[in-house]
């Protein structure tokens, strides 16, 4: 199931607060079973056979978080350190098998003599997201940042948690381990996830949307009728649909879970206002990146390390798995490979130039960088997005421009400028200018948002097109 | 908490701006508005009546879906809940209008692909033809070289609203694609061995005159009539004028395909018009099916049935038959006459009136059932052939 779908809005989501709500504040346990079973029938909905995948990992992962927690304190360091090994090459393991079995059959067949075929297997949704956040659980308790979860069904609501469960935040278990046991809900909090859920939705049905459909024209047009323009306007078109599409998707998983008294940490900080690559990766997508340093990067040393060659293996490690987690496929490999070499070249001297430069060079290149990242991303086939790259370079067009695809600019003209504004922090001032101006434009603004509302829903009944993006991941 | 980066800030910020600023009033409200919207379409949706088809969509529309665990788990169930819940859902057509205005709005000249044209004409929008498209062409291309070897044949393309009242489109709209496509096809067919007719661009000179309907995506009686008249022409046949004919006004309340898919509901009915003649009503006109046989027989080459509110299904249906119905003859008793093969999509229906003066009839859907067209020809019981057809069906 999908946020941005009447399913979502008009069944589930009053049933879901309803029974919880229900349930009174004291029994904190039972509100947790409601989300609990509510999760399972929103993963199952659309994966009623996974689902059972997803309880056993969730099953195996307490077993191996309390063997974990047993052996330290009985102080066999060992017997901790094999439970932990073990709970990572399960949960790895199954997330390989599911995500990378084609992808390894498929490098298997460049060696002579072998033709295997593939699997075809079908990707769990969210397998990418969950398993990251029970490997959390586990290395946490090793660690002993958090103790291990003794109730497997608060273990279960952590990890199942249908606001984050299929594309994130992805939340670390010691951030939500004191909310599973105790958190507070108010009338504030949760119109202040109201708030929040409402301008994701928007964001997700009203601007994503409807870039990806101006994208798809774009890349539905036949080979022979591309442009330089379209080409950039397309890609364009693309960088506006994936930050609004996953931002969006954060933004109402947080206010989600605003409403259910949980505190998620923010995915996104305006990315697209970044100077630097570096300061890209620090706004775009902060839970995965925040996973990867904490439980990859500083693990192997990060650049606390005696040789500088040590901290560029590090960083190759960390971006070669950033890019592969995101699909099992060339293309995302290279895209993360693309961020490795920028990251380097900032660590050892762009970045000094760059701080001295004027602000709009900072923008340009890092823009620059991340559209041709988004390049390699989007096109799954290598020679597709090598080919769209070259028509932006102005290979294998026809003309520069044509009236098509200025027709299509202007058709678009007021989205791109909703856009634009939309990834700087401006509507964010603009919404607290207003709203601190007095009642009555509180008001105004809370009626706009239901107006708001009520254009997603008509969005969501009346077009057929609503893609997510990170769904496949 | 345990992490404080710049990211978490603004989560605190907003939670501080919402405990500062909004009252406990405000907040209440906000969420007095949201649940309320989504608990009152969930009441609504339960208290009313499920529908069985929409006439402003033309759809037949899902109703509740049967449980049982193998769909469950094949996903079917779940697919057909989710479509249950979309066309079922309360005051959904005020909620497509609601955002095709929004998408007009927003400048996109129209919405899910129709464009709001000038005088009040919708105009379907095409995409540049794919590369199956073009197989798909090719396909064609080599069916009728293969039919046209033993048979007088005439390919007629009959152009769209859109291709040919371009002047009613907006000035910043591209008719690229359109005109792309046209070409694709004009290209294929202008130089064999049987006659090529690019019907748009005939019908460009006729703009002017009433062609097109404004909410539908074929051409009026008027149109049709233009176009039969081009195609008898080449057949070397009598074209007839507009004088021989009478007009009766078979609804002024059409709603057609291109109004069904546009969301503008709001835009008014227009006429269909049946251009009658002497003796229109003594033909037989059998139904048949993918075979042959005959299913259905009328007088008439007006289906009136079709016009009514409660039909499930498009009132364009009531030129001579149901453009779904596989095959179609007509003929004129105690008359010799030859026998017009048309090999057709929807667009032949309002030119058969014209046509059926000067030929008996077997209409063949090409897209369906062309290995019978090829059957009659192979049997000699037909004597010329037309294939009458608008460029989206040779572009698949």
């Amino acid at each position: 199931m999908v946020f941005s779908s009447l399913e979502f809005l008009f069944f589930f989501l009053p049933l879901t607060t309803l029974l919880y709500f229900a349930v009174p504040a004291r029994y904190i346990r039972a509100r947790n079973v409601v989300l609990l079973l509510f999760s399972l029938v929103f993963y199952g909905w659309g994966e009623p056979l996974y689902v059972f995948i997803m309880v056993a990992s969730v099953i195996f992962s307490y077993f191996f978080g309390f063997m974990v927690e047993k052996c330290k304190h009985g102080g066999n360091k060992k017997g901790a350190k094999g439970f932990l090994i073990l709970a990572v090459f399960v949960n790895l393991g199954l997330l390989g098998f599911f995500k990378y079995t084609d992808f390894l059959i498929s490098l298997l067949n460049f060696l002579p003599g072998v033709s295997l075929k593939p699997l075809g297997i079908e990707l769990p949704v969210g397998i990418s997201f969950y398993t990251f956040q029970i490997l959390s659980y586990v290395i946490d308790v090793y660690k002993g940042d958090t103790a291990a979860q003794k109730n497997v069904l608060s273990l279960g609501t952590y990890v199942t948690l249908f606001p984050q469960l299929i594309a994130g935040p992805i939340v670390r278990y010691r951030d939500v381990d004191d909310q599973l046991s105790g958190r507070s809900h108010s009338l504030m909090l949760f119109s202040s996830g109201v708030r929040t859920f409402v301008s994701g939705l928007g964001k997700k049905v009203l601007l994503a949307n409807a870039a990806g459909s101006a994208f798809d024209a774009l890349v539905a047009l036949p080979e022979g009728r591309r442009t330089v323009l379209g080409a950039w306007l397309g890609i364009l078109f693309f960088t506006f649909q994936i930050y609004f599409d996953f931002s969006g998707y954060s933004d109402m998983a947080i206010g989600l879970g605003k409403m259910f008294g949980f505190r998620f940490l923010e995915n996104f900080n305006y990315p697209y206002i970044s100077r630097s690559v570096t300061e890209f990766w620090r706004r775009w997508h902060i839970s995965l990146s925040t996973w990867f340093k904490e439980y990859v990067y500083i693990p192997l040393g990060g650049s606390r390390v005696d040789k500088r060659w040590k901290l560029y293996r590090n960083l190759l490690i960390v971006w070669f798995l950033t890019g592969l987690w995101h699909g099992a496929s060339w293309n995302f490999i290279l895209w993360g490979l693309l961020f490795f070499v920028f990251l380097v070249m900032e660590k050892t001297f762009l970045l000094k130039a760059l701080n001295k430069a004027p602000a709009f060079v900072g923008h340009v290149y890092t823009m620059t960088v991340v559209i041709f990242g988004w390049v390699l991303f989007n096109f799954t086939n290598l020679r597709e997005g090598l080919s769209w790259a070259g028509n932006m370079l102005g290979v294998g067009v026809y003309a520069f421009a044509d009236k098509y695809v200025f027709s299509l600019f202007l058709r678009n003209i007021l989205l791109i400028a909703a856009l634009t504004i939309g990834s700087t922090p401006l509507p964010k001032k603009l919404y607290r200018k207003c709203v601190e101006r007095g009642k009555s434009f509180r008001i105004v603004w809370t009626f706009l948002s239901a107006l708001l509302l009520a254009l997603c829903v008509a969005s969501i009944v009346g077009s057929d097109f609503n893609p997510f993006l990170y769904y496949r991941f | 908490m345990a992490n404080k980066n710049g990211a978490d800030a603004i989560v605190e910020e907003y939670l501080r701006i919402d405990k500062k600023i909004f009252s406990r009033a405000e907040n209440l409200l906000t969420v007095l508005l949201f649940l309320g919207f989504l608990f009152g379409f969930l009441v609504l949706f339960i208290l009313t009546p499920d529908r069985e088809y929409s006439k402003t969509e033309n759809k037949e529309l899902q109703t509740v879906p049967k449980f049982s665990f193998s769909e469950l788990f094949e996903g079917t169930y779940t697919d057909n809940t989710v479509d249950y819940i979309k066309d079922q859902f309360p005051a959904k057509d005020l909620f497509v209008e609601l955002n095709a205005a929004y998408s007009i709005v927003m400048g996109q000249l129209g919405n899910n692909g129709v464009i709001l044209g000038k005088d009040g004409y919708l105009l379907t929008e095409e995409n540049h033809a794919s590369s199956q498209g073009i197989e798909q062409l090719h396909r064609y291309e080599n069916l009728i070289d293969s039919l046209s070897l033993n048979i007088p044949t005439v390919v007629a393309v009959a152009g769209k609203g859109s291709q040919v009242l371009t002047d009613k489109l907006p000035v910043i709209f591209s008719t690229d694609a359109s005109e792309h496509n046209r070409l694709l096809v004009k290209n294929t067919f202008e130089d064999k061995d049987y006659l090529f007719l690019d019907l748009a661009e005939i019908l460009s000179d006729r703009r002017s005159e009433e062609i097109y309907y404004r909410t539908d995506h074929h051409w009026t009686s008027l149109g049709a009539f233009y176009g039969s008249a081009a195609i008898l022409q080449s057949l070397n046949k009598p074209t007839g004028k507009l004088e021989d004919y009478f007009v009766e006004t078979a609804t002024d309340n059409f709603r057609g395909t291109v109004f069904n898919r546009s969301g503008m509901f709001w835009k008014k009915g227009e006429k269909i018009q049946f251009f009658r003649y002497e003796g229109d009503d003594r033909y037989t006109v059998s139904f048949c099916s993918s075979s042959g046989e005959v299913l259905e027989v009328s007088n008439s080459l007006y289906n009136r049935s079709c016009l009514t509110q409660d039909y499930h299904g498009t009132a364009y249906d009531s030129f001579v038959a149901p453009v779904s119905t596989p095959v179609v003859r007509i003929e004129k008793e105690g008359q010799e006459r030859e026998t017009l093969l048309v090999l057709k999509d929807s667009f032949a229906h309002s030119a058969l009136p014209f046509l059926a003066r000067e030929y008996n009839i077997v209409t063949v859907d090409i897209r369906s059932n062309a290995g019978y067209a090829a059957k009659l020809i192979e049997e000699g019981s037909v004597d010329a052939l037309l294939v009458l057809v608008n460029s989206d069906t040779l572009l698949g």
